[in-house]
């Protein structure tokens, strides 16, 4: 049962399985896949990629970088003040310019990438569990414990998210951790939402039927019939999630929710430029920047890593 | 039945210069594009319509009949290409027309009856309103002309109460009535020529019989020219004039239905009619006997009694329904759809449960309410009739064979041993195990869902037409395997069909539903040689009897 999670992840949608129907068809009788045809799947995945595909793959490689090692990426002290250094504009030496006490922007972005990544991370994964628990439960179990869960879901999803994780934040305490939970549990509703709704689809389908009909017990068909065949389209909105955490988080930090100063993290860096916008609009413009690229970038791989799939399965 | 409203419509070039020949293909040559590069569906295929005839196409899923039938309709889709080849509608090259140029030849020269009746038609749009339309754009009159016009079509087809009917939305209508709506609109622009591609393949066996009627009184009537697409031989060889054979878009064999029927050429031709239930009605009468001859015991392995169960309330599905069916027989459930024969074989098989009566398998009681996970999967299993829904789509054939074991924890080595053993009983070789249903062929997968169902070695296996989906050389495949199984594992059948030929083929005794209501049980030769019951007569007569 361990492979679940990673298996899901390349599951066959109905369109791929359509291809993958179309494809078998074409090539009968073949069971695996020979090393030329390897190659011919990958160069012709490699003609289709265009610049923006591979501006977005560098870029992305570059946050794991700030990430698993931001000394490789800069030389400055996130955190070093450096008096008669403040307010510079970006030059050779700081390619981003310094903040009100002289810190390297440069540095304190890159620094800050782990903040502010992983707390979105931590969201997401809070979002994804408690979106597909409570989703089973209620697609699986139904009658009044359906009642009751879609009631709370739709009380969630009619309060606006971001107002929501404030008001967690504040239940919770200020913090980088919390205001990660907060977001989490904002987005529990659209998880569950969609879980339930295809584990209703596949509890009803003839194959399920047809496992108890063997004398499957009900946690083993729920285990190995419902959720590997309900958990794809939940997977694939993993990444339109992160890059809404993302946002969400940096909103909150920006806001003064989330992440304490002197901690470098991208929607604090936003906020600090805030107050210098007319005499150093760098502070401002350059992490906001930051934040729509890695958004856009994650959504850009996102497109790729399903035209993979599709080509791959 | 009033009169045909209108006479044929000045059809320009066509009917001025009537000429023997109504359809000529030639050498024709059409592919799709796919995503793997493009793939043949008629390969040089050659043969021509005599005006006034009918020319039945018949062939196997995939032999390229209704790619042949919407080239001729113009109807190809956007990936088709005619590669090479003529297609003359009365002289008249029409493989290159633009879908301008095809506009102005539906209606007055050709009318098209579709497979799908509910498909075909716009499920928002009043059903006169679509005929009205076909008629407005076929003969160029106004609104209210039309209209009346369409109601006189409706009756025409044989449609009672026609102004109301003619108000109903698709889905408002049966089946049969609504392929009346379809032949209506193809008729709109008085054609003189009809395609009809399986016109009654989605309808009841009573009903395909009436729609034929009407089809070919039709066809007297206007003296069209019809090319009917079918993979029903045996209903070719009853309405057909002339019929043309095709396998992988080549034409196997073009003759007479007399001669087609009687001495077919081709070997494949005389395989696809030797694998025909209607034509063959003795093929397993051996075995069966024999079987029962073996079987001796008259134990009763499922006993149906005063069995009632209604999903609505006041609407029985199944009202007070009593069989019985002895061990070792291959017991036939027959009637048409909505009849409760399905309802039945799940209720047998602990799936549904039923409000009244009592149902026993083996000695025990089925309780009114059934368990979620069957107590006792070793004694009964169930063959869906779709295999694609019933096997999970994730799962490697070996691991949904060997399912039913796994779950009862038997080791894993022993579970691929058996499951090796079935798979090979079911005639799948060990290249199909790592496959995915959706990687295998319908009758594959139905393979493999009877191999599932025999793992835990049942004695009663209920099949819900399990091979309705199939083409009849698969069909008879099928029917083989389950034959040799049944000596092999010494089964009981509980046979679920709307196939009158084919229960009539195997089946030892059958009971024949109409309404949720037994109309008549008993042996298979006695009821299908003196039907003693209306129902059952008009069932036995729609069985198509080809000319020979």
């Amino acid at each position: 049962m361990s492979d679940i999670g990673q298996d899901t992840l390349v599951r066959p949608t109905p369109q791929t399985q359509a291809s993958a129907r179309a494809a078998a068809r074409d090539r009968p009788g073949e069971a695996g896949r020979s090393a030329a045809s390897w190659r011919r799947t990958a160069r012709g995945i490699a003609a289709q990629l265009s610049v923006l595909d591979v501006l977005a793959a560098v870029f992305v490689l570059l946050l794991v970088i700030a990430i698993v090692a931001p000394r490789l990426l800069v030389g400055y002290d996130p955190l070093a003040a450096a008096e008669g250094h403040t307010l510079e504009a970006p030059s050779l030496h700081h390619i981003f310019g310094t903040d009100y006490l002289g810190r390297d922007l440069y540095s304190r972005l890159v620094h800050g990438t782990s903040a502010t990544l992983s707390a979105s991370a931590v969201a997401l994964i809070v979002g994804l569990v408690g979106g597909i628990l409570l989703g089973i439960v209620s697609g699986y179990l139904g009658g009044w414990v359906d009642s009751i869960i879609s009631r709370v879901i739709d009380v969630l999803l009619s309060v606006p998210g971001l107002l929501l994780s404030m008001v967690i934040v504040v239940a919770l305490g200020f913090g980088a951790v919390n205001a990660a939970i907060a977001v989490g549990v904002s987005s529990i509703a659209s998880f569950s939402r969609i879980t339930r709704s295809e584990v209703l689809r596949t509890r009803t389908s003839a194959f399920v039927e047809a496992a108890q009909h063997q004398g499957s017990s009900r946690v083993r068909t729920l285990v190995q019939h419902i959720l590997p065949n309900s958990l794809g389209p939940v997977f694939s909105l993993i990444p339109l999630h992160f890059g809404g955490a993302i946002i969400w988080i940096s909103s909150l930090s920006f806001l003064g929710f989330g992440a304490v100063p002197p901690k470098p993290e991208w929607g604090l860096l936003v906020a600090e430029g805030r107050q210098y916008l007319l005499a150093a609009p760098w502070l401002l413009l350059i992490p906001g920047l930051v934040i729509v690229i890695t958004v856009l970038s994650i959504s850009r791989l996102q497109h790729l890593a399903s035209a993979l799939r599709k080509a791959l399965s | 039945m009033t009169p045909f409203p209108w006479t044929r419509h000045e059809a320009g070039a066509f009917s001025k210069a009537r000429q023997d020949l109504a359809i000529e293909i030639d050498g024709l040559r059409l592919s799709y594009a796919s995503r793997g590069g493009r793939a043949t569906a008629v390969a040089d295929a050659g043969f021509s319509v005599r005006t006034g005839e009918t020319l039945a196409l018949v062939g196997e899923s995939g032999s390229g009949k209704s790619s042949i039938a919407s080239a001729v309709g113009g109807l190809l889709p956007d990936n088709a290409t005619v590669e090479s080849g003529a297609i003359r509608l009365f002289g008249r090259d029409v493989s290159k027309l633009s879908e301008r140029q095809w506009r102005g030849l539906r209606g007055p020269v050709l009318g098209y009856v579709p497979q799908d009746p509910l498909g075909s038609l716009d499920p928002l749009m009043r059903v006169g309103d679509q005929i009205a339309e076909s008629v407005a754009h076929a003969r160029d009159v106004d609104n209210v002309e039309a209209r009346a016009h369409a109601l006189q079509l409706l009756d025409h087809v044989g449609i009672a109460d026609a102004r109301n009917k003619s108000r109903a939305y698709p889905h408002e209508l049966s089946g049969g009535q609504l392929q009346r709506v379809l032949i209506a609109s193809a008729l709109a622009g008085r054609p003189e020529v009809l395609i009809a591609d399986e016109p009654t393949s989605a309808l009841d066996v009573t009903v395909q019989k009436r729609i034929l009627d009407l089809l070919f009184g039709l066809q007297q009537e206007f003296s069209l020219t019809l090319l009917l697409i079918t993979h029903d031989l045996s209903l070719a060889g009853e309405r057909a004039d002339r019929i043309v054979v095709l396998r992988g878009g080549r034409v196997i064999e073009t003759g007479e239905t007399e001669q087609i029927v009687g001495s077919p050429r081709a070997a494949y031709t005389r395989q696809l009619f030797a694998d025909v239930p209607a034509l063959n009605p003795d093929k397993y009468a051996r075995g069966a006997e024999r079987a029962r001859d073996g079987g001796g015991d008259a134990d009763v392995a499922i006993s149906v009694s005063g069995l009632s169960k209604s999903f609505r309330r006041g609407v029985p599905a199944v009202d007070d329904v009593s069989f019985e069916v002895a061990s070792g027989e291959i017991h036939a459930l027959v009637g048409e759809s909505g009849s409760g024969k399905t309802t039945i074989a799940r209720i047998a098989s602990g799936l549904t449960g039923f409000d009244s009566g009592s149902v026993t398998v083996l000695g025990d009681e089925r309780p009114t309410v059934p368990a979620v996970v069957n107590p006792a999967p070793d004694r009964l299993q169930m063959v869906y009739q779709n295999p694609l829904s019933a096997l999970d789509p994730r799962f490697p054939v070996a691991k949904l064979v060997g399912e039913p074991l796994a779950i009862r924890g038997t080791p894993r080595r022993e579970i691929a041993q058996r499951s090796g053993e079935l798979l090979s009983a079911v005639g799948l070789s060990q290249d199909f195990w790592d496959r995915r249903a959706s990687q295998l062929s319908g009758g594959q997968r139905q393979r493999v869902a009877i191999a599932r169902a025999l793992i835990l070695s049942p004695e009663i296996l209920v099949l819900d037409e399990p091979t309705s989906a199939l083409d009849v050389t698969v069909q008879s495949q099928i029917v083989e395997l389950l034959h040799e199984l049944r000596e092999l594992y010494r089964l009981t059948f509980l046979f679920i069909s709307h196939d009158l030929s084919l229960v009539r083929q195997i089946a030892d005794s059958v009971t024949v539903l109409d309404r949720g209501r037994v109309v008549e049980s008993g042996d298979v030769r006695s009821v299908f040689a003196a039907p003693a019951n209306d129902y059952t007569r008009a069932l036995v007569d729609a069985i198509p009897k080809p000319r020979s």
